[in-house]
């Protein structure tokens, strides 16, 4: 089925986005984590992303290209949590949670951040 | 029984434990209120523990000084009145801190399917994203089920989102 107009110029749905992260074969998803400060406040995002791979690649030609960003979740925590002031280490690990519920259940995922939680 | 480390604190943490004990005895005989309150039925009353109206019952009394002077809980050291502001800032402080742990005001982003067919390289804009948790989704206690329940809902909650 041909897709219109206006069904194409729409957001992903959950189902396309699995299809086109786990596309080429790949039984897993790739999830990135990253922290940051705004001010005093810790933000945390986790994206979806897909490789760049097209028909024309020959061989690894195409890790040389960014991947597709697919799909992402982004949160500004509170500036203070409890007790105590929250950070951006905090963020970092609360983007492992926010990943877990974000990813369909019993899917690998390979989870990439530059944290120095991990 | 050895006794190490400091002394006072073990004698706080009696106190506090005592303390805990009154704090449920007083609630169990609030939640006892609230079902003779709704008809005397306490065998299944009791079950209803998500049942919002009950949980909403359970707030406005817990709330009120009323409850506490009739239960006469600490006479001459805690006024009624100061028990009933402590539990309006608890309940405040407990919605508040489901509401941080069920991500409020969690954004989300998603790649429109025309960049992705025509392979268009994808750069999110602020104004893009959009809230998906917010006052009217986001996951709220029951306040006479326990944490545990409480946090079991939330994570099927959190599933769904």
């Amino acid at each position: 089925m041909e897709d219109n107009a206006s069904d194409i110029d729409r957001p992903l749905l959950n189902n396309e986005i699995l299809e086109l992260a786990t596309e080429h074969e790949l039984p897993i998803f790739i999830v990135s984590i990253d922290g940051s400060l705004v001010g005093i406040s810790a933000t945390v995002s986790i994206s979806i992303i897909a490789l760049d791979i097209r028909d024309f690649d020959t061989e690894e030609t195409w890790q040389t290209r960014p991947a597709k960003v697919l799909f992402i979740r982004s949160w500004k925590l509170p500036e203070c949590w409890g007790t105590g002031k929250t950070c951006i280490y905090m963020a970092e690990a609360i983007g492992f949670i926010i990943g877990e519920y974000t990813i369909p259940p019993n899917m690998p995922i390979i989870y990439i951040t530059d944290s120095d939680n991990a | 029984m050895c006794r190490r480390g400091n002394k006072n604190l073990f004698e706080y943490l009696i106190v506090g434990h005592i303390y805990y004990i009154l704090i449920k005895l007083i609630l169990k005989e609030i939640k006892k209120a609230v079902l003779q309150a709704n008809d005397n039925q306490l065998n299944d009353r009791f079950k209803e523990a998500n049942d919002n109206q009950f949980n909403d019952r359970f707030k406005e009394m817990v709330m009120r000084s009323m409850i506490y002077n009739r239960l006469n809980c600490f006479p001459k050291e805690i006024l009624a009145i100061k028990l009933a502001n402590t539990a309006r800032s608890c309940i405040a402080k407990y919605k508040n801190d489901y509401k941080i742990g069920s991500f409020i005001n969690l954004a989300e982003w998603r790649a429109s399917k025309f960049d992705v067919i025509n392979q268009q390289h994808i750069t999110p804009q602020p104004q893009d994203f959009r809230t998906i948790i917010d006052d009217t989704n986001v996951f709220y206690p029951t306040y006479i089920t326990s944490m545990q329940e409480n946090s079991e809902r939330l994570t099927e909650h959190l599933r769904d989102i």
